[in-house]
């Protein structure tokens, strides 16, 4: 299938209107498009857009046996397929452009260590995690490298890898249902930030139309400690060292919103995730109906006492370090919230009441 | 232009009760190709893109109809043998269902992506290949729809299943039925079964699909609420202000 190339009238306007500092999009020399953050049910499932630019990525792991020379580390492999859908330029097939993409991913991420490989070692030189991203470019409309890069991170950090025991001889690697599985730990997050260049002007994140016109790009990925983890230039533009410096400090504040951002979304779908207690479900499962109520309890306070008052058998709630009993008298709360017992306690009362020390409770519901 | 519905699908009322999960589709998603649909059905996501009618290698191109090419790519890993199946599937539908004499010497392709999988993703796949084959403008004979249906160890059935139920299972059926008599399309079965047991899927799931094309139905109504041509060629409403707007003013 044939790309449609731009008409040479388009181009031409295009050009000169670059030339001017105006951009077709109405944006800033220095703006980027909106950036959307989705997940999907399973960890490591992450959506990015970036204007229209849709990417997909998915992390996920086999057990293997390590390279000789890293016997105890796990793998990180990336994979990046444009696909045909995106648009009528890619065929299916690994162009140049997948394996400059490729391979950028891999200096990023990889080679600056973002991910700390060791933890996924298993038994040393016999077993290890390999981590595998495979990122797909399911719509293109520019800007395909700091889309990736921004899937790949967002779908690393959200990603939780299986837990595992070596019992000896004995390796056992739980799967999602047994045993909740473990975060990965991401030692910083680099984001790319690509700048194209049309004449003198600088476009920050090239749409497809700039992309075509524009006459060469550079992508910097820095982290959110002003270190600057790749450059990569791609082609057809000279830069002045002065260019440069600039461009990395364009990069570095990039990288603080992108980050921050990337960082929202992921608290965001870990809430969701709570709420419909999809977070941890194996631990969840293996609580008995007690420990299930008591998480209600400390949830829902409003409906607490309904609750209880339908569970008679019910006399003690406990939550981390809350630990209530109901007693029937009470003389005081002083300020730090500890009741003070009026009488001997029962029997039944082996504990003093204890407060959490949040400052939001100020009386506990039922006495 | 992104649609989103979510479709929460009645019981039908019958003894044993059949459970589908929600299905959710985004129409005309991608801003490049021709066609796109994404649908979800529980945690099962596929996403297809159609272009079509495109030109074709002079050496594949049949000068009396379209020549369907069809990629699938999994959600992980490397490719296997089973996205081969999957696009064969989806090739053999298209070739039912689409008038390829309508357009010769062209080829139609289908591009689907397997976002997210939890079982019965074969039949996800073939109602967001209707819905991207809809929104694409290609001439089909019918609507199309699938469904899978897994017999567990207990006899049981279950319609739509998981990726857990799947594993349990010892025979899955997918169906394609065609959306007029509901003939059926496609037929793909994995594991032991009878004969008797698999005639009796085939026929409940005519009422199963019955939920699929009512989905398309409302989702196709969703997505030409904003076309213009179309509201110009509904009825018009008539509702009580504009009655009494006709009214002439006393006085």
């Amino acid at each position: 299938m044939r790309e449609v190339p731009l008409s040479l009238n388009s181009s031409e306007f295009l050009t000169s209107v670059l030339r001017e500092g105006l951009r077709p999009d109405a944006r800033g020399g220095y703006d980027y498009r909106d950036i959307k953050i989705t997940f999907g049910s399973q960890w490591g499932h992450a959506e990015v857009m970036l204007g229209n630019t849709r990417v997909l990525a998915r992390v996920s792991t086999t057990v293997a046996k390590p390279a000789p020379s890293r016997a105890n580390e796990g793998a990180l492999f990336f994979n990046v397929h444009l696909s045909p859908m995106s648009s009528s330029k890619f065929n299916g097939a690994r162009s140049d452009f997948s394996t400059v993409v490729t391979r950028l991913l891999e200096r990023t991420i990889k080679e600056t260590r973002v991910i700390d490989t060791e933890c996924l070692c298993i038994v040393a030189g016999e077993k290890v995690l390999n981590l595998r991203v495979d990122i797909t470019l399911l719509d293109f409309a520019g800007n395909v490298i700091d889309a990736c890069c921004i899937a790949a991170m967002t779908a690393l950090s959200h990603f939780r890898r299986p837990d595992f025991i070596v019992n000896g001889d004995e390796i056992t690697v739980f799967s999602d249902k047994d045993r909740d599985p473990i975060p990965l730990s991401v030692l910083h997050v680099p984001i790319t930030c690509t700048i194209g260049f049309s004449g003198e002007r600088i476009l920050v994140d090239p749409n497809h139309e700039e992309e075509s016109v524009m006459d060469g790009y550079v992508s910097i990925a820095t982290n959110t400690h002003h270190e600057i983890c790749y450059i990569y230039l791609g082609g057809g533009v000279t830069l002045t060292p002065a260019l440069v410096s600039k461009c990395c400090e364009i990069s570095s504040l990039k990288t603080q919103e992108i980050s921050g951002q990337i960082t929202r979304s992921l608290d965001e779908d870990l809430a969701t995730r709570r709420k419909a207690g999809t977070d941890r479900p194996a631990a969840i499962s293996s609580l008995t109906l007690q420990e299930k109520l008591d998480r209600l309890y400390v949830e829902d306070r409003t409906n607490k006492r309904e609750m209880l008052q339908a569970e008679d058998e019910v006399e003690t709630a406990t939550f981390g370090s809350i630990t209530i009993r109901y007693i029937d008298e009470v003389d005081t709360v002083d300020d730090s919230g500890v009741a003070v017992l009026s009488g001997q306690p029962s029997a039944d009362v082996s504990q003093t009441i204890t407060n959490t020390s949040t400052q939001e409770e100020e009386s506990f519901p039922g006495f | 232009l992104l649609y989103t519905i979510k479709f929460e699908p009645m019981l039908a009322p019958d003894e044993n009760s059949i459970r589908v999960r929600p299905i959710s589709s985004e129409l005309s998603v991608l801003s490049n190709c021709d066609g796109s649909a994404r649908v979800k059905q529980g945690n099962s996501s596929v996403m297809v893109g159609i272009w079509g009618p495109v030109d074709v290698r002079p050496a594949k191109e049949d000068p009396e109809r379209c020549v369907i090419e069809t990629t699938v790519k999994a959600a992980t890993g490397h490719g296997s043998p089973l996205d081969a199946m999957l696009e064969e599937a989806l090739k053999l539908t298209c070739e039912q269902m689409v008038i390829l004499t309508a357009h010769p010497r062209t080829s139609i392709q289908v591009i689907a992506h397997i976002e997210s999988e939890d079982g019965s993703v074969v039949s996800v796949m073939q109602n967001a290949l209707c819905l991207a084959l809809m929104v694409a403008g290609i001439p089909m004979k019918s609507m199309f729809g699938g469904v899978t249906c897994v017999e567990l160890e207990s006899g049981e059935l279950a319609w739509d299943p998981t990726a857990d139920e799947e594993e349990e299972s010892i025979a899955k059926f997918s169906f394609v039925y065609e959306s007029g008599a509901r003939h059926v399309v496609h037929v793909q079965s994995t594991g032991e079964s009878t004969v008797e047991q698999q005639l009796l899927i085939l026929q409940k799931g005519r009422q199963v699909v019955g939920e699929v094309f009512s989905f398309y139905r409302e989702s196709f109504e969703k997505l030409l609420r904003k076309d213009v041509k179309y509201q110009m060629m509904l009825p018009p409403i008539i509702k009580g202000e504009v009655l009494d707007s006709l009214v002439e003013p006393q006085g």
